[in-house]
Parts: C-alpha cells; structure tokens; sequence
C-alpha cells in the first residue's frame, strides 16, 4: 500500500546548486536555523536547538540569529538585507571600503591619545607619531571629498527608452540619483577630526576624546540639516547613532588614557618604592598604602583610572590631603560617599608627627574609593 | 545635488546631532543634569518616530507613466 509522503524540507536534495539561504516557508523565526539546516543537511532542530543554547548561556544566541538573518539571502533573492540596504543606498563594495578606512583611521587616531594632554608626537599607533596618524586622517579626507561619483546613465538611458514606448505596462520610477552629499559630509567629519589633532599638536592644547566625538557630530549634524534640503544623507543617521554613545562616555573619560587593562595592586614598603605615578587604562587599581614604612617627608602620589575602580587602603589615623576628581561615577572617601558627574572634591586630615599623604586619585568613568585599613 | 521637498525626518535628526555635538565640543555634557538626559532622549527618540511615520506628502500619479505622453 502506498502512503502519501509528505515532502520535508530537512530532507531537501533537489536542488543541484546548495546556496546558503534563509527559508522563506516552513520556518520558526526568521528561517536561518531552517536554511542552515538544508545547507549542512542536518536536522534544523539541532541548529534551532545550538541557537536556543547560547542565547541562555550569555546571549550570544541572539545576537547570532540576527547576524545571520542580515547576512543571509532570503530564498529566492540574491541579496542579504545587509547588501540591499547598502545597494539601496548606493554604497558599492569601493565605497564601503573607503568608509572602513576612514572609520579605522579615525578609531587609531583616538587610540593614540596617551599623555591626556593630547597626542604625543613621539609615540602613538604602531610606533607612529599621532601628527602622521592625523594628516593620513586629512588625505582620506581629501581623497573622499574629491571622489566624483559614479555616473548613472545607463540605468537612467534605460528608463528614458521605457517610457517613451507607447505601452509600458509596469513602469518603474526612474532611480533617484545618488547624492554625494553624505560623501562630502564623511570626508569633512575626516578632515575636521585630522585638522583638531593636527592643531591640537602644533598649539599643544588639551583636546580631550569627547571633543573630537563632538567635532565629528558637529559635522554630520549640520551634514544631515543641508539634506533636509538639498541632496541627501541619512546614512549619516545611522554614523551619528554610532558616535553618539562613544562620544558620550568619551566626554567624560578626563583620567589620562596611560596605563594597562585589569587588576593591579601595588603595596609599596619603603618610601623608595612608592612611585609618583600609577595609572590603569581600565579594571581595577589598588594602592595598598598600609604597609609603608612612615619616612619624615611627605608622599606625593598621582593615581588614575581611565575606566574602573582605583582604591586606595591608608593606614589606620593617618595624615592625609586628598584631592579626588571623577567625570561620572562616585567617591567614597572614608565613608562619605558622592554621586554624579564632575565630581571634585577635597579632603583634608592632619596629625602633627606624622607623615603626610598627599594624594591626587581620579577617575574618568567609575569609582575613587579610599578607605583606612580594616575600614570597608 | 539637487534641491528637493523638505526631508523634516533628516532636519530633525541633523538639529540633534549638532546639538550633541556642540555640547561635546564646548565640554559642558558634565553640566547638563543627568535626571534630564532620559526624559530628552526619549522626547527625541519619540519625535523622529513621529516624523518618521508619518504618510508621504508625495502625489501618486493617477495613471502609470508612459500612458499619457502623447
């Protein structure tokens, strides 16, 4: 007796060329588990299952679903929602590539800022001085500035024809020609980001990272109000999202950017092997000062944290002048505990006979939390 | 680049992108009351949805193009 079958899509082999592709039917979600599934030949149960797994454990699993449903070609289609959004955009492969080096050179240049008094120009990104980092900035700058765009006269020649026919049954509008203004406005974020640093060397002036995140805003803002009106350029919407965040927490990382990443903690003994500076770029900074071995003269120490905690442990009733300063975050300081943005304050205690601690703790985004031995 | 209707979504978008950055650029975020930055970022959050959906002004022509261009 013959039975129906009925077809299943995990059992696909009909189809002799396998392309990667996101199912349109017969799926769950978004259809990346089912189309995963077709191409490995494995039951999309199991991928579903992988998927399910890491979005428990650390939500990896969601994030990447949705990657994949970007970059994957629905079935039947030949471009990703990723590529048809860049094409509807008129971002060719070229054009993208020019984006990611600017993106890329603006990221160093950002990166080279390392003496929190503004670039160095002896050191920064791959042994580079930051001034050459800036001026790569202004050519790439110049160059996608300069770039001319790419004429569009076959398509358009193409539509003209098909709408002189007499009958024309499904006329498409012809496509808007692409505006180089969100061109002209990245390539001005580049050269204005570049000429700030260049300027920043040469008047050797304090421009700190949320400045430079302001300036490029600056730009695509006013890219953004000329293409309410003229050309337009909401690509630079989706740019502005992007540096926004950054330029935000940027604004308030004022702690020079020195320093490793992690946990360090230093408890000096002897006067000699206390250092006048101790930075950490990020985590967390302990200065265990309890131990120290009192000397007749006062100890002057600078400690900062660009992002994290820099606690410091003072022995139990000792002098102490402490100068503390957190752009967002809070200080505790022997109990007394503060809250907000721009956080400065000072703190005083004297005994005679006895070593002074003269300390400066800052922080730029995070916590200054001093605290006496035994003391939590 | 041609002149074009005005685009309010981008105007919108493009007045507080410059805001932002001018306020980054003077340094002065540090001043500006934290208890306010939600309420202003949902208001303009809110506002471009607002724009953003709202129906095209744009006249659809009646017939199909290429019909009446005798």
């Amino acid at each position: 007796m013959m039975t129906a079958m009925t077809p299943q899509r995990s059992e696909r082999s009909d189809s002799p060329p396998r392309n990667l592709r996101r199912r349109t039917s017969d799926r769950v979600l978004g259809g990346v588990a089912g189309g995963l599934g077709d191409y490995f030949n494995v039951d999309p149960l199991l991928i579903r299952i992988g998927f399910v797994g890491l979005m428990i454990f650390g939500g990896a699993g969601l994030v990447l679903y949705f990657v994949a449903w970007m970059l994957l070609p629905a079935e039947g289609h030949d471009a990703s929602p990723v590529e048809a959004f860049f094409r509807r955009l008129g971002l060719t492969p070229g054009r993208l590539a020019w984006l990611a080096v600017a993106i890329v050179a603006f990221i160093l240049l950002v990166n080279s800022w390392n003496t929190g008094m503004g670039f160095s120009i002896n050191e920064g990104p791959l042994g580079i001085p930051g001034v050459v980092w800036a001026l790569a900035i202004v050519a790439t700058g110049v160059m996608l500035v300069r770039r001319r765009e790419v004429a569009t006269g076959p398509s358009m020649t193409a539509s003209a024809s098909a709408a002189a026919l007499p009958v024309a049954p499904a006329v498409k509008a012809p496509p808007r020609p692409h505006s180089p203004l969100a061109w002209y406005a990245i390539g001005a974020l580049s050269l204005t980001v570049g000429l700030l640093a260049a300027f920043s060397q040469v008047a050797e002036r304090e421009v700190t990272p949320g400045q430079f995140f302001g300036a490029a805003l600056v730009v695509l803002g006013i890219g953004l109000v000329v293409g309410a009106w003229w050309g337009r350029a909401r690509i630079l919407i989706l740019l502005a999202i992007l540096l926004a965040p950054m330029g935000v927490v940027g604004s308030f990382l004022t702690a020079p950017l020195e320093g490793g990443v992690g946990e360090h903690t230093f408890a000096p003994v002897t006067a000699a092997e206390v250092q006048d500076e101790y930075r950490s770029l990020g985590g967390r900074l302990t200065l265990d000062l309890t131990q120290l071995i009192t000397s007749p003269r006062d100890i002057h120490i600078a400690a900062s944290v660009a992002v994290g905690q820099l606690m410091v442990i003072l022995p139990e009733g000792a002098s102490i002048e402490l100068h503390t300063r957190v752009g967002a975050g809070d200080v505790i300081v022997l109990g007394s505990q503060d809250v907000g943005t721009s956080l400065d304050s000072t703190f005083v205690r004297r005994h005679l006979n006895r070593t002074t601690f003269i300390l400066d703790l800052e922080a730029g985004i995070g916590q200054v939390y001093v605290r006496t031995e035994g003391s939590f | 680049m041609e002149r074009h209707p005005a685009d309010v979504f981008s105007l919108l978008a493009g007045l507080m992108t410059l805001g932002l950055g001018l306020l980054l650029l003077s340094g002065g975020l540090s001043d500006v009351p934290m208890e306010w930055v939600g309420p202003a970022v949902a208001i303009g959050i809110g506002l471009l949805i607002v724009v953003a959906a709202r129906p095209s002004r744009t006249e659809v022509p009646d017939e199909p193009m290429g019909f009446d261009r005798e």
